[in-house]
């Protein structure tokens, strides 16, 4: 899916409307094996942003491309699961009626991480113990770590991820941290949306108007 | 486009079950060479068409808040009583309406019934109170899908407040249930013949029968023409609506004083009618033998129809399910139209059309009756379908569209629907085993229907054995139903 010569991601004069509310035009550019975070007060649009890159919300109008391939080609542009992403939302997107595990089995499917890959990954975010669980018995960190786990190991090239830290500590922050790094290093691009200016990545800092 | 033609299989059984013989009826009896100013018929058929939809209308709506205040009561309220109360509520739907009144009117006299209910007021009263199940059956299904967050979020109030918020959650699945219910109650004959009122569906039987059938084809479109705008209300409007998230929860709020009591008073007709049922149901000394024999047999037929009516209303519910997780619009109301029209007109057109074309060892199976009653379960799967797919939550949704089309579909948002959609299985199932029109001209010769057999042991005033299999099929639905529902209730507490 990785194009050597383009950018992992390119966005051009993208116009979001969520309702009454719009959000843009916003250009920026993520290199292949880059983390960047785009951050801003509440409800500033960063999330609507990357929904909009996943396939989720519809696009007003702009540009977004994805190793080079326009995503909003065609009337409904290219579908989610074609984008090459792997999307970590804000708010609690596991599937309650498997376990860890199996989710990661069920999103590995189309070239993401083996089963070594899996056990290895969820022991990086120390996740090797709860794995057998099924969301409903873990704690709010721990699903957040799982929902995580989860994304990583989906086949995308591109990592869309909503405030990957919340509900965190130290211990888990740094955690996610190295493994976002590692997945940069394998080649993987990591766009964050988050709420503070980070000093660790690059930034787009969205601002009304 | 490819998306479009992927659903498709959804519509086969409609396609080959209904559209393609109907509309081949509708050309060989000659409805096209009316004039178009003729569709809804003379003044007298409008009239009848305006009563179906004012009792169906009145029915629906009546029923749906007697369902709602079922569901909004069972699920402020905790322990073990609640699957029984829950069980005897759906003991009114599950008794077919035929032994129902009969054997009212055999414990409290003909005359005295007659003169109660024989007027409009008295079909929508017995058609709400028999219906009021399956509106509370929908929207505690849809209550177990509430995100816990938000469940957890109303137990912060005060038991009466919680339970006030959680009635005006229900409101737009409410709306969806009067919509599903107007389309079932539009074609339901059985109980309003009862109450000596005519509906649209006895007079389009007897115009296909022994009338003009051009009329009856006539009376069936301006049928159609009236139930319009609850089609395109139930396909249309409400799958846009973001509120319709929301809902309540059988997981059980602070306890209500009095919400038990509240149910016991509900529940007390429904014990009345159980009642009535075994009282008439239990044999003379000297007919203990025979009555014991026939009670054997009754068991091995509903059991014998059970599969059957499972693959019926399970094909129904999936397709409905199919197209409304895909966005299908068109496809649902496609879904949603035969079973606005009597029973019996798709059973005559499939009757005339495909089944001359069948080889002759398939007469001996009831192929085109599990086909004719798939079909007129159409709504009740799209209803399911739409409640199933709006419910999951948006997060979890999101997620699974990440996934190829297939995988997310079958292995994330199927099992997840699975809480509203087996008790729409189980609604389907309880249709089946209780609908006559199709199976009285369409069930091969020994077929066991249970509903076919109560029909004639009513028509020749057996009414111990009739009340025998009614309370059959109240016990097998009931328990059917605990089964099925019971493991969905919700473990995230």
């Amino acid at each position: 899916m990785t194009q050597a010569n383009h950018p992992a991601l390119e966005v051009g004069d993208l116009i979001v409307s969520r309702g009454n509310h719009s959000i843009g035009p916003i250009t920026f550019q993520l290199s292949i094996g880059k983390q960047l975070a785009l951050t801003g007060g509440n409800g500033i649009g960063k999330s609507s942003v990357l929904q909009a890159i996943a396939g989720l919300l519809p696009v007003t109008s702009g540009t977004i491309r994805i190793s080079g391939e326009s995503m909003l080609s065609g009337s409904d542009g290219v579908e989610p699961w074609r984008r090459g992403i792997a999307w970590l939302g804000q708010e609690r997107g596991l599937w309650p009626h498997l376990s860890i595990e199996a989710q990661c089995r069920l999103v590995a499917r189309d070239g993401g991480k083996t089963a070594e890959q899996i056990v290895a990954v969820a022991r990086s975010l120390d996740m090797a113990e709860l794995i057998q669980r099924r969301p409903g018995a873990l704690s709010g960190g721990e699903a957040q770590r799982a929902e995580l786990l989860r994304t990583v190991c989906g086949g995308g090239a591109l990592l869309l991820l909503d405030e990957p830290f919340a509900a965190q500590n130290q211990d888990g922050r740094r955690r996610i941290e190295a493994l976002l790094e590692q997945e940069c290093q394998a080649g993987r691009s990591v766009l964050l949306a988050l709420h503070q200016t980070d000093s660790e990545r690059e930034t787009v800092a969205l601002a009304e108007n | 486009m490819k998306r479009d033609i992927g659903a498709f299989w959804a519509l086969l059984a409609v396609m080959i079950g209904f559209y393609f013989p109907v509309i081949s009826m509708m050309i060989h009896d000659g409805l096209f060479e009316a004039a178009a100013g003729d569709i809804g018929g003379s003044s007298s058929s409008q009239l009848v068409i305006l009563t179906t939809v004012r009792i169906a209308t009145l029915s629906a709506i009546l029923a749906t808040l007697v369902g709602l205040f079922d569901a909004v009561l069972l699920a402020g309220t905790r322990g073990p009583a609640r699957v029984l109360i829950a069980g005897m509520l759906l003991a009114t739907f599950l008794i077919p309406p035929a032994a129902l009144a009969s054997a009212v009117q055999g414990v409290i006299g003909s005359s005295t019934l007659r003169a109660t209910i024989r007027d409009e007021l008295g079909a929508v009263c017995m058609l709400a109170f028999r219906w009021a199940p399956v509106a509370c059956a929908m929207l505690l299904g849809a209550a177990v899908l509430w995100p816990v967050q938000q469940e957890r979020a109303l137990r912060g109030l005060s038991p009466r407040v919680a339970l006030f918020v959680r009635a005006r959650c229900l409101v737009p699945q409410a709306l969806r249930c009067v919509g599903l219910l107007i389309l079932l109650l539009i074609c339901a004959s059985e109980i309003p013949s009862y109450a000596g009122v005519e509906t649209i569906s006895q007079r389009v039987y007897a115009r296909l029968t022994v009338g003009n059938a051009a009329e009856g084809w006539q009376l069936a479109l301006g049928m159609l023409v009236a139930v319009a705008p609850v089609l395109l209300f139930l396909v249309w409007k409400l799958p846009l609506s973001g509120r319709s998230q929301g809902g309540g929860t059988v997981t059980g709020l602070p306890r209500l004083r009095g919400a038990d009591l509240l149910l016991v008073i509900r529940s007390t007709p429904v014990l009345a009618l159980v009642l009535i049922l075994a009282i008439t149901a239990w044999p003379r000394a000297s007919e203990m033998a025979v009555a014991g024999s026939e009670f054997v047999d009754g068991v091995v037929g509903i059991f014998q129809e059970l599969p059957r009516a499972f693959i019926a209303s399970s094909i129904a519910v999936i397709c409905g399910w199919r197209l409304a997780d895909g966005g299908h619009r068109w496809g649902l109301l496609l879904l949603c139209l035969p079973t606005v029209l009597p029973g019996s007109l798709g059973a005559l057109a499939l009757l005339h059309v495909v089944r001359p074309t069948l080889p002759l060892i398939l007469d001996d199976l009831p192929i085109l009756l599990t086909l004719a009653q798939t079909c007129k379960l159409g709504a009740v799967g799209a209803a399911a379908g739409l409640v199933a797919s709006r419910v999951i939550p948006l997060s979890e949704s999101n997620s699974s569209r990440l996934l190829a089309p297939v995988t997310g579909r079958w292995r994330v948002r199927f099992p997840r629907a699975l809480p509203v959609l087996l008790p729409a299985v189980v609604i389907g199932v309880a249709l089946v085993m209780g609908e006559v029109e199709a199976t009285l001209l369409m069930a091969p010769a020994g077929h066991p229907s249970p509903a076919l057999e109560l029909h004639q042991l009513l028509h020749f005033r057996n009414d111990e054995q009739a009340a025998r299999i009614a309370l059959l099929l109240a016990l097998v639905g009931s328990m059917l139903a605990a089964i099925v529902v019971a493991p969905l209730r919700r473990k995230d507490k």
